[in-house]
């Protein structure tokens, strides 16, 4: 595990750190590193809502290119499937020694952009939203991150990169080493084949609950909306994933490990291969491209089932209303 | 649009299965009029079989596409995708009474062999089968008694 102690920010004193992209991730990280180091944080942006947002937080903007032009070391934090278009833009711009970071292993592990070999490549990827980086960073806290280097032609790229990943607030918590392939791999796997099963009982115990004339609120008040549910989460990171079912008394755990076993687990198993087997083979990465190619015409679908005027949804908000 | 929570089998199919059977066939010749070539192409392609299950009523109909053409038959090969779902959701979705998505989320419909590579395709037979479906459930119901609440 990598902390503070491993890193030295000074090895980007005076250098120009490229931001490229100002959304989710680009925002918080930007203003970490400004607050820290003391280097020259810039921006790039092609999206004016995001440029503006930039220049009202106090930073230097310019076109993605522009940034990659002046970059000693450029972040690259546009969604996914837009890397192999920046990429193709800004690879003519970029000098040779610059450290190109990303934040996700997902282009390189697909082999959707293939990096200068006169340039460091890096892997950045924290492992919390954007808002809860900024939040922890200002509360004085960490957040994990994975790190790993991809192509070191300076033989500098561990100690920027890691300069980077201390900068940005991470190191107070830690970094653990990983491989592109192996993160990007795991954040879809998880996103893909856990995030699933979890939305369905979700959505199926709150349909038959209601069916059986429960009340609709209580429902999503056991589920999720009390922040009881996050806070268990939160014992299982801290006391660990079985010991923490002891925090929810006996019958909790006479329950839940009878009903457990019924659960058709190996149905479950083959579709989660199913789903891996569809990532590693490079599957899911080109029906992503070939939606973003084909101007995300899934997009307009799945927004209605997200934006559907469901009964949870209606409760959700009746209780935001109280 | 909230989903029904009991939708009911349509009150125009008094036959079973070998009429769903018979009237899905209908619907299917209409959906092939519906999609132009590429489309025809694009579904071979990414998933050539879909059967389609209704447990209300017990029938199963298999959808195969060729680039050529779409033809329905009795249940046989391995489909590509097996959705399931009630005939009456199907019936109320055609009719606007009750929505796809909301069906979906109350957990009506299943669509096993889903993926990321076949959601393009199938989002693109949504409202052709629905339109489909609306034009031979009346025709359906014009020709037997009583007739269909399409209100």
């Amino acid at each position: 595990m990598f902390r503070d102690e491993h890193a030295d920010p000074g090895a980007l004193r005076g250098t120009t750190i490229a931001i490229l992209g100002y959304g989710l991730l680009g925002r918080p990280l930007a203003l970490n590193l400004r607050d820290t180091l003391e280097a020259r944080v810039l921006v790039g942006s092609d999206d004016e809502p995001s440029s503006r947002q930039a220049r009202d937080d106090g930073f230097h903007v310019t076109t993605l290119a522009e940034a990659a032009a002046e970059a000693d070391v450029a972040l690259v934090l546009v969604p996914d499937e837009v890397q192999p278009a920046v990429l193709a833009r800004i690879a003519p711009r970029l000098r040779a020694r610059t450290l190109l970071v990303f934040a996700s292993g997902y282009a390189l592990a697909n082999g959707l952009v293939v990096p200068a070999t006169d340039l460091d490549v890096g892997l950045f990827a924290p492992r919390m939203g954007g808002d809860a980086i900024r939040e922890r960073f200002l509360a004085g806290r960490g957040y994990l991150s994975y790190v790993g280097v991809e192509q070191d032609v300076t033989g500098t790229a561990w100690t920027r990169l890691l300069a980077i990943a201390a900068g940005a607030g991470s190191l107070r918590q830690g970094a653990l080493e990983m491989s592109a392939r192996e993160e990007a791999v795991l954040d879809l796997y998880v996103e893909q084949a856990c995030g699933p099963w979890l939305g369905a009982a979700i959505l199926s115990a709150f349909h038959v609950g209601v069916e059986a004339g429960l009340s609709p609120l209580g429902l999503l008040l056991e589920m999720y909306l009390s922040g009881e549910m996050s806070e268990t989460f939160s014992q299982m990171a801290r006391d660990g994933f079985l010991s923490s079912s002891r925090a929810h008394g006996y019958a909790a755990a006479f329950g839940g490990m009878t009903r457990t076993f019924a659960i058709d687990r190996e149905g479950m198993a083959a579709h989660m291969r199913e789903v891996l087997t569809e990532i590693e083979n490079g599957g899911f990465a080109r029906a992503l491209q070939d939606e973003f190619e084909a101007g995300y015409p899934c997009r307009a679908f799945i927004e209605q089932v997200i934006g559907e005027d469901d009964l949870l949804s209606r409760t959700e908000a009746a209780f935001r209303a109280m | 649009m909230p989903v029904r929570p009991h939708a009911q089998r349509p009150e125009f199919l008094g036959g079973g299965g070998d009429e769903v059977s018979a009237l899905m066939g209908r619907v299917i010749e209409r959906l092939d009029g519906r999609l132009d070539a590429d489309q025809r192409r694009q579904l071979a392609a990414a998933m050539p079989a879909i059967l389609w299950e209704f447990p209300d009523t017990g029938a199963r109909v298999q959808l195969v596409a060729t680039p050529a053409a779409l033809c329905c038959v009795s249940a046989g090969d391995t489909p590509s995708l097996v959705v399931r779902m009630p005939l009456g959701t199907l019936h109320d979705a055609a009719f606007g009474r009750c929505s796809l998505a909301a069906s979906f989320l109350a957990g009506r419909i299943t669509v096993r062999g889903m993926s990321p590579t076949r959601l393009r395709e199938f989002i693109l037979l949504v409202d052709p089968l629905l339109e489909s479906f609306r034009e031979a459930a009346r025709e359906h119901s014009s020709s037997a008694a009583p007739a269909p609440d399409v209100s």
